[in-house]
């Protein structure tokens, strides 16, 4: 009641997630849940979206995760933890289902155009991403960069996603994706390995074409 | 105690993983320093972290997308929706859970309360358990105290004795015969095997 009270004085936005999530929970407040949104969806999004490569999912993934959020907060969110780390394992592990159901990871190269000589995520960025209402900068560097996260193996990308979205600590890295804390590191060094030989590979490419 | 855990940690690690705890600035300030010793006695370690950081500084780059505003207004409109069914729900359960309670009390008084008062009838008694009870009469040889083993009496004091005799004989007509061996806790049946008559 006193927070109640108190948020008559007070803007949504001074509140903490803590708070917010109680309004939210005793009168289903609409300002508290949006305010909360606000705050977090560009980060639950972002790696949605960064995982599926595929707007349409990550908008069917982003809701079900926060279907989820509201069926489950209830029984599972204890009020001391931090929403958004309970949330982001929602959001996780629903990723990972669908991409587990799929049976297939997203595999880029297939889906090389020759008449054009583009991948999936250089096109993206003139059709799927802005018709998404994303936000992201629509230069080359961004496309190869998501085209080469995207052809990193799942428990590698997600480690890194995880570690850029929500700055999250190996610890808790390790935690989420039930690993040892040797295996997320070890996740991270081989992911950057692997980026970094992507990377190597497309300089090559590209000199090779400035040369003909 | 968080110095000693990173230092049993880093221990446990080794220093390909540590190369990643320090770029992603996992490690306490005397562990950095020594890693930072490590690297600029090692070129190989050296070149080695430089490498990763030029290449995990390019993630910086990656893009954050915002989800659709339509979207948002639906996961919006439908959680709040959600949790309103869950609050009402919430009340029905308790209101549920009051009545239920309320419900069991009455059902468990009236119940305690009956068969405290109900009177013993014969007719509950299961036959089989009637015919037990006649056979268990019939075979019972009443003991007779021929020898005076209870010998209930005064020597010394003649009208004293008198009394005692005639108290005696009163509550030797008072017995009666056991009519249910069988009998359960019930009250009225108890009184019946003091083999006192029911009053």
């Amino acid at each position: 009641m006193d927070l109640i009270k108190r948020n008559t004085k007070t803007s949504y936005k001074d509140l903490r997630d803590q708070d917010l999530v109680k309004l939210f929970r005793r009168k289903a407040d609409n300002a508290a849940f949006n305010e909360l949104l606000n705050r977090h969806q560009t980060k639950v999004y972002s790696y949605i979206h960064s995982m599926v490569n595929n707007p349409e999912t990550a908008n069917d993934i982003f809701q079900e995760t926060f279907t989820k959020v509201v069926t489950k907060m209830d029984d599972t969110y204890n009020e001391q933890g931090k929403w958004i780390a309970w949330v982001m394992r929602i959001a996780h592990n629903a990723t990972i289902d669908y991409l587990r159901k799929q049976k297939r990871y997203i595999d880029v190269n297939s889906w090389y155009d020759d008449e054009s000589s583009t991948d999936y995520f250089q096109r993206l960025s003139d059709e799927s991403w802005v018709a998404a209402d994303d936000k992201m900068i629509n230069s080359e560097t961004n496309s190869s960069l998501m085209s080469h996260i995207a052809k990193l193996p799942e428990e590698q990308r997600s480690v890194v996603l995880l570690r850029h979205y929500y700055e999250m600590p190996f610890k808790e890295i390790a935690e989420l994706t039930n690993v040892s804390i040797n295996t997320a590191l070890g996740r991270m060094r081989y992911a950057l390995i692997n980026l970094r030989k992507y990377f190597e590979e497309e300089r090559q490419h590209e000199t090779k074409h400035a040369h003909k | 105690m968080k110095k000693k855990d990173n230092m049993r940690l880093s221990m446990h690690i080794n220093n390909d993983d540590n190369c990643i705890r320090y770029l992603m600035r996992e490690m306490d300030p005397s562990e950095e320093i020594e890693f930072e010793r490590e690297m600029m006695s090692d070129e190989n370690l050296l070149i080695e972290v430089e490498s990763l950081r030029s290449t995990y500084q390019k993630m910086g780059k990656l893009p954050t997308i915002s989800a659709p505003s339509h979207l948002l207004d639906k996961v919006v409109s439908d959680a709040v929706e959600a949790q309103k069914k869950n609050i009402r729900r919430s009340y029905q359960m308790v209101g549920w859970l009051g009545k239920s309670v309320a419900a069991a009390a009455v059902i468990v008084l009236t119940v305690s309360t009956g068969y405290y008062f109900i009177p013993d009838d014969s007719t509950e008694t299961p036959k089989i358990m009637k015919a037990q009870s006649a056979r268990d009469v019939a075979n019972i040889k009443p003991w007779v105290d021929r020898n005076e083993v209870i010998s209930v009496t005064d020597r010394t004091n003649a009208i004293r004795s008198q009394q005692l005799d005639k108290a005696y004989n009163e509550s030797y007509n008072k017995l009666i015969l056991v009519k249910d061996s069988q009998g359960n806790s019930n009250s009225s049946r108890e009184i019946l095997f003091t083999n006192s008559p029911i009053k």
